[in-house]
């Protein structure tokens, strides 16, 4: 079967590789931000799935994709509004919060999409394409990753952006301070839940963004729990990378790996079972949980409210 | 030392009256299954002899936006209440979780007849047949009895036999791809038919096959990308069976120009925004069965036998598209005729591993 691994082969696998770990990095991102905030969102895959129907509502009636990644960042900032509320704001416990969100947002987005679209085209096609000069005629490199949709860039620069400003910015290091230590954050004059509001806010847009590029950009169209799971393997990654976006990153690149090699293996002939086939995300999950368990760190406030004087 | 020994033998004690307490747990749910088991379906009196049927019902797992198996079963009620002339109540997107009670809402309401339109509701039918004394259709699997329960199977090779023939005589880069999302065993028996109708016409075009995950019906992500893998490979027909997973191989397909698709069980035209990418489809007609059963409901011989979907009773059949030329029909026709007087004789592959071995075979 060596005569099927053409070109044209690994150029699509290469592309699958991205398609697949950019709307787990968006998310985990998001998760990210949230998280280094000390604001745990385990309704992450319910907020995805909202940023996915409303960015693919938006495109399917505009026939505009960046209107529908406005639209899905929108509905993220949206869904996160019950963790900012709830949480944030009224000290409610964030997991059940959280639990509850993931519900809502499977539950919403299924009866939508059955009542209004469920018996019509809702194929999205293709974006236009940004081909890179010069990059773009690399064989096998060149179309897959310098021939893809402007949305794949902006989001890149979203993940570098998002990276520099908690890093590097007084900003970011207030947001790292209110997941950290809140009480020495209030006591230098800042506002933990003004810092938790925005990091909460931000966090949806970034993980609306991602349900918008799996519906968008990976899959072309919506389905009821088109995420499956992915939400929850954000949460994961973002454990696993200790607030540094690098480590999102790759993680998430490895993820799409994991994802494209399942049927790549079975194209070209080699005897892999199904069953296999869709255990090999999560197996390199729980390996990687298992191998850097202990390096895993999250910041200590993540999960608890913070009331000013409490004690 | 006798608070020790005390303490032991208390702890004897407690763990014999939990496995004692066990045992009867054991012993009494034996006798509960025994009883079930026990009981003879055929002596029972069949409820509905002589019965006119004025109305039914279909209750199915999802909705008909799957473009396969619930459409075709939705679409068949309604054809057969149609040619009958009788009520017919539709239940889609019932989900799996509470199918005992839906199915005993329905007939509560009215419904004499009922189609079970998932193989997982099977327990359940049977179940709410005896206990309503109503004739429930099941699906796939189970046991025929009289008056109450019947079973329809489908002779799905059959049918996947006839549109590999149709994607051999189209494909240009002889390689010709299949898609399935889950592990099932109407779709082996389809894939594996396929895979000798195209080889009857040439064996040495080249199939490959590849599977979405184990129960990936709806992953239409997952179902673009291994679709878009085969068109890499240089499959220019695809051969898609998967419930929600379709949309995701229609993705695929719409954006690889010169690439056909075949689908499977229903009528995906509506989901396409250029339906000429459609070669075929192999349609599952349910109507002519539902209408079979009513008549046997009315007759009093439901249950005796069960009912089969074949390319002889025109149960499965080929969807006309304009890309079916005058001399694909003729070659469908002619293999239709060898399957229905036996001459040809398609495997009804149960597993991915025979459907593998059929493709590696090269119809030898």
């Amino acid at each position: 079967m060596s005569d099927l691994l053409s070109a044209a082969f690994v150029t699509v696998f290469i592309a699958t590789v991205i398609a697949q770990a950019m709307p787990l990095m968006l998310a985990a991102v998001g998760e990210n931000i949230g998280e280094q905030a000390g604001v745990l969102n385990l309704g992450i895959e319910g907020v995805m799935l909202i940023g996915a129907y409303t960015g693919f509502i938006v495109t399917l009636t505009t026939g505009n994709f960046w209107l529908g990644m406005l639209a899905g960042a929108v509905g993220g900032v949206v869904g996160n509004l019950a963790m900012l509320v709830l949480n944030v704001w009224l000290g409610l416990n964030q997991i059940v919060v959280g639990l509850a969100v993931t519900l809502i947002g499977e539950g919403i987005t299924s009866v939508l999409y059955l009542q209004n679209n469920a018996k019509s085209v809702t194929s999205l096609g293709a974006p236009p394409e940004f081909k890179i000069p010069f990059l773009a005629d690399i064989p096998v490199i060149g179309p897959a990753l310098f021939q893809q949709s402007a949305l794949f860039w902006v989001a890149v620069i979203f993940v570098i952006a998002a990276g520099f400003f908690l890093s590097r910015t007084n900003w970011g290091l207030s947001i790292r301070a209110a997941g950290q230590k809140p009480s020495s954050l209030d006591a230098a004059g800042g506002s933990v839940v003004k810092i938790r509001s925005h990091a909460v806010l931000l966090s949806g847009a970034f993980v609306g963004l991602g349900g918008a590029y799996l519906a968008l950009i990976t899959t072309s169209t919506f389905t009821p729990f088109i995420t499956n799971g992915l939400g929850f393997i954000a949460i994961v990654i973002t454990m696993l990378s200790r607030g540094r976006i690098i480590l999102v990153a790759i993680t998430s690149v490895v993820y799409g790996l994991t994802v494209a090699i399942g049927p790549a293996l079975q194209v070209l002939g080699y005897n892999v079972s199904a069953d296999v086939i869709k255990m090999i995300p999560f197996i390199v999950v729980i390996l990687t949980l298992i191998v850097f368990a202990r390096t895993s760190v999250v910041p200590p406030a993540l999960g608890t409210s913070y009331t000013r004087g409490a004690r | 030392m006798f608070t020790l020994s005390t303490a032991a033998g208390s702890r004897t004690a407690t763990r014999f009256a939990i496995v004692a307490t066990a045992g009867a747990l054991a012993l009494s749910l034996a006798g509960c299954a025994g009883g079930r088991g026990g009981d003879t379906p055929a002596a029972e009196p069949s409820s509905t002899a002589g019965t006119t049927v004025t109305a039914f019902a279909l209750v199915a797992p999802e909705n008909e936006s799957d473009f396969g198996w619930n459409q075709a079963g939705l679409v068949g009620a309604e054809a057969a209440a149609a040619e009958l002339g009788i009520d017919v109540t539709l239940v889609p997107d019932a989900g799996w979780d509470n199918a005992e009670t839906v199915l005993g809402q329905v007939i509560d309401s009215g419904a004499q007849f009922v189609v079970a339109h998932a193989s997982g509701y099977g327990v359940a039918g049977t179940s709410v047949a005896r206990a309503k004394q109503t004739p429930i259709l099941i699906q796939d699997a189970g046991e025929n009895i009289p008056g109450q329960i019947a079973v329809t199977k489908t002779h799905a090779q059959e049918g996947g036999y006839l549109a590999g023939i149709a994607a051999a005589m189209t494909t240009t880069s002889n390689t010709i791809g299949i898609v399935v999302s889950a592990d099932d065993i109407n779709w082996f028996k389809m894939s594996a038919g396929f895979a000798e109708g195209v080889y009857s016409v040439d064996p040495s075009i080249q199939v490959l096959y590849t599977s979405v995950g184990p129960a990936e019906y709806a992953d239409a992500a997952g179902g673009k990308t291994a679709t878009e893998q085969l068109i890499a490979a240089g499959a220019d027909v695809i051969f898609g069976m998967g419930d929600g997973a379709t949309h995701g191989y229609l993705q695929a397909v719409e954006a690889a120009p010169g690439v056909k698709y075949i689908a499977d069980i229903g009528d995906v035209t509506s989901g396409l925004n250029d339906p000429s990418v459609l070669l075929t489809s192999v349609l599952w007609n349910y109507g002519p069965t539902y209408v079979q059963a009513i008549k046997d409901v009315e007759a009093g011989t439901f249950g005796s036998a069960g009912y089969e979907l074949t390319v002889g009773n025109e149960g499965l059949t080929l969807q006309q598209t304009d890309n079916l030329t005058a001399e694909i029909l003729a070659a469908i026709d002619a293999a239709k005729a060898g399957i229905i007087d036996g001459s040809i004789v398609p495997t009804p592959a149960e597993s991915a591993d025979e459907v593998k071995a059929v493709v590696a075979a090269k119809g030898a």
